[in-house]
């Protein structure tokens, strides 16, 4: 009886104990988050204090008021999602079709393609610039967000990830589609795409912070205000050799916002693709 | 359903996408001259903050004063500034006009339109003769200067009371500054002196003590480092001295460690640039600004000081009315004094009684008059790629204040640095 007792009671420490580590490390992802939020709402004389707050001593919105009435941060975000959302499609269509043919399509060399395409991704991006600046620029692309979305629209590392799942897609369903007369394109839209929804969410995640979150392509190519996504306008408001840490936070919190919200909307598909991955790997 | 909402995203993204694709053709080709004989000039600048809001209203007037020359005033971000602008120009998409400091200016001064005949007639008596001077480069004119911004010396005078010192006579040497800081280590829990509050550009002032004690910082030619001698190991003794022995300041070079300590009033003196007075403006203690000689050894009184000029990238086929618009700005440039804080360069403007009876003048331009009148104004030298000099000098200072290095050591290999960068 008492061992029984003893024994209910140490499991329930030790998953006390659990709980609390893995909370305790959950809570500790948040802390610049919290900051970032309390330090946007601070009022100047307190953001320059020797000891930090965590709750302000006053609440004050003059920082978002200062950034959202100084630059055209709206534009800034439209810009963004516009550049993020095209991307994340092109992205999604491009790398699936070919990802689709790479693995259920025989065609000669495909192995090779494979290959360079897998290769392509241990070429760092920042190699590329000067050349892809060049094609930019003779295409008359310079200040136009098609700059951004181009170059980036079909990811080599959404290929890899997409050959991975299609490969796990027995080839019975495709040999019985084709038995009931799909032409290939059909089988790719009506049945693959259906049944890779969580690759797909997955991949459309990973694209759209990639690309919300660029900073030195579009701050290359963008030269016009009106014309700057987030991460780059942001960056143009903050004040020459003048430390205004209200702001900044302020400014910061707008521009992941958005990534926020979609993240929310994404997350089930995120995690579905992750169990399936883990799964069926 | 869900079917339905990524169709929806589609078309959305595909049809604002394009519509993007189309404002963007359509703002390319409403920079060339539109139909109405309305140029329109790019002007890209780097001023945020005070600044920005100062330049925004001086183009604001400029568009509303003229008819047949508009500017686009577009804002690129602060620290990349000069490597996008780099690219711009080098790769044929440059602006028609853009905003160069002095120091910068030999390394775009290839690609920019050199302005000797597109100045009207006598232009070069409107401006400062010292600032007119240091803003050519080796003969030729490429750039108007609009302002000279050199560092002074702010202290806060509130904590000048609380220690027994007379709040009205800042430091003006080196052996009034040990006296002063001495006595404000001694007498209140308030931090001293720190000689670059960002932790950042500790070179700008060093540079400034290092001529003002008699040394050279580089040989003529710009080859080769010459501070690695007993000029600079003394200079950086004096940094190390600030938060070691004398205990005047923390050791710790953290980033805005100390605008932020000077700014919340627990750090009484420091060196700083023209546009800490719009800064300063919103504190709610007592502050001063005096002259900063007050480095060890100083035998000629220099400071740190730069100029921003505006030019003409020579790409442009809008040269004419780009140099037009220069010249209106760096001679309308009374807010440029009056809310930055900045010194104008045009004589017209200096001279004036409306910024001379300006807050500002009283506060702090004309001590900074006084010095520029007076030679004081040291530019740091202008190379090919100003980091070979700037990041090994910052790196040693930073170094040696935060006690990680012994100027001994720091200062000659840093100098060794900067050769080795300079030839290579």
């Amino acid at each position: 009886m008492s061992t029984v007792g003893s024994r209910l009671l140490s499991e329930r420490v030790r998953s006390v104990g659990v709980y609390a580590a893995l909370y305790g490390a959950a809570a500790l992802f948040l802390v610049p988050y919290a900051y970032m939020v309390s330090t946007s709402l601070t009022p100047e004389q307190f953001t320059f204090s020797n000891k930090p707050y965590w709750i302000p001593p006053e609440i004050t919105f003059r920082w978002y008021d200062a950034v959202l009435a100084g630059a055209p941060i709206v534009q800034w975000g439209f810009n963004t999602f516009v550049i993020a959302a095209t991307t994340t499609v092109l992205v999604v269509l491009l790398d699936s079709m070919i990802a689709f043919s790479l693995t259920k399509l025989d065609w000669p060399g495909k192995r090779i393609v494979f290959t360079i395409i897998v290769a392509s991704f241990m070429v760092p991006v920042f190699a590329n610039m000067v050349p892809l600046y060049t094609i930019i620029t003779d295409f008359g692309l310079i200040n136009n967000p098609l700059a951004v979305i181009l170059p980036f629209s079909a990811m080599p590392i959404g290929v890899f990830l997409f050959t991975q799942f299609f490969d796990d897609l027995p080839d019975s369903v495709i040999e019985a589609a084709k038995l009931d007369g799909f032409s290939t394109f059909q089988i790719y839209y009506k049945i693959v795409l259906p049944l890779m929804k969580p690759a797909i969410a997955a991949l459309s995640l990973y694209t759209f912070v990639y690309t919300w979150n660029q900073f030195l392509w579009p701050l290359i190519v963008l030269q016009g205000q009106q014309q700057f996504t987030l991460p780059v306008g942001i960056v143009t408001m903050q004040p020459t050799q003048v430390f205004q840490p209200g702001a900044e936070m302020a400014g910061t919190f707008l521009a992941v916002l958005p990534l926020f919200v979609v993240f929310l909307i994404l997350q089930e598909h995120l995690v579905n693709a992750v169990q399936m991955q883990g799964t069926t790997g | 359903m869900k079917a339905a909402g990524a169709a929806g995203i589609v078309g959305l993204a595909g049809c604002t996408g394009g519509g993007g694709g189309g404002n963007g053709g359509n703002g390319g080709s409403s920079a060339g001259s539109s139909g109405s004989g309305t140029t329109t000039i790019q002007f890209w600048t780097l001023f945020a903050g005070g600044d920005g809001e100062a330049m925004k209203a001086m183009v604001d007037q400029f568009n509303s004063e003229h008819d047949s020359i508009q500017v686009e005033r577009q804002r690129q971000p602060f620290a990349e500034y000069y490597d996008k602008l780099f690219t711009a120009m080098t790769g044929g998409n440059a602006p028609d006009l853009a905003v160069f400091h002095t120091t910068e200016l030999q390394r775009f001064v290839q690609a920019m339109q050199p302005l000797g005949d597109l100045l009207s007639s006598g232009a070069g008596d409107q401006y400062v003769s010292s600032i007119w001077d240091q803003t050519q480069y080796e003969g030729s004119r490429v750039a108007l200067p609009l302002d000279t911004h050199p560092n002074g010396l702010y202290y806060n005078k509130d904590i000048f009371e609380e220690a027994g010192l007379d709040p009205e006579s800042p430091p003006t040497s080196f052996s009034e500054l040990q006296e002063a800081a001495g006595t404000i280590e001694s007498e209140t829990d308030k931090l001293a002196f720190s000689p670059d509050p960002y932790n950042l550009y500790q070179v700008r002032q060093f540079i400034a003590w290092l001529r003002g004690r008699g040394g050279t910082f580089l040989s003529d030619d710009k080859t080769s480092a010459e501070f690695g001698d007993a000029h600079g190991t003394a200079l950086g003794e004096f940094y190390g001295n600030i938060t070691g022995e004398w205990n005047w300041d923390e050791a710790d070079a953290t980033e805005n460690r100390g605008t932020k300590a000077f700014r919340s009033g627990d750090l009484a003196m420091t060196i700083n640039g023209t546009w800490y007075f719009g800064v300063l403006q919103q504190q709610d203690f007592g502050w001063g600004m005096a002259k900063p000689f007050v480095g060890p050894g100083q035998e000629v009184d220099l400071t740190w000081a730069n100029s921003h000029t505006l030019g003409v990238p020579a790409g442009t086929d809008k040269a004419q009315a780009a140099t037009e618009v220069a010249e209106w700005l760096t001679q309308n440039s009374l807010t440029w004094g009056t809310d930055a804080g900045h010194l104008p360069a045009a004589s017209g403007v200096l001279e004036s009684d409306e910024l001379q009876s300006a807050t500002v003048w009283d506060m702090t331009l004309s001590t900074y008059n006084e010095m520029a009148q007076n030679g004081a104004l040291a530019y740091m030298p202008s190379t090919e790629n100003n980091q070979d000099y700037q990041r090994p000098v910052n790196k040693a200072l930073q170094q040696i204040y935060s006690d990680q290095a012994t100027a001994a050591d720091a200062i000659p290999s840093a100098a060794e640095q900067v050769t080795n960068n300079l030839q290579g």
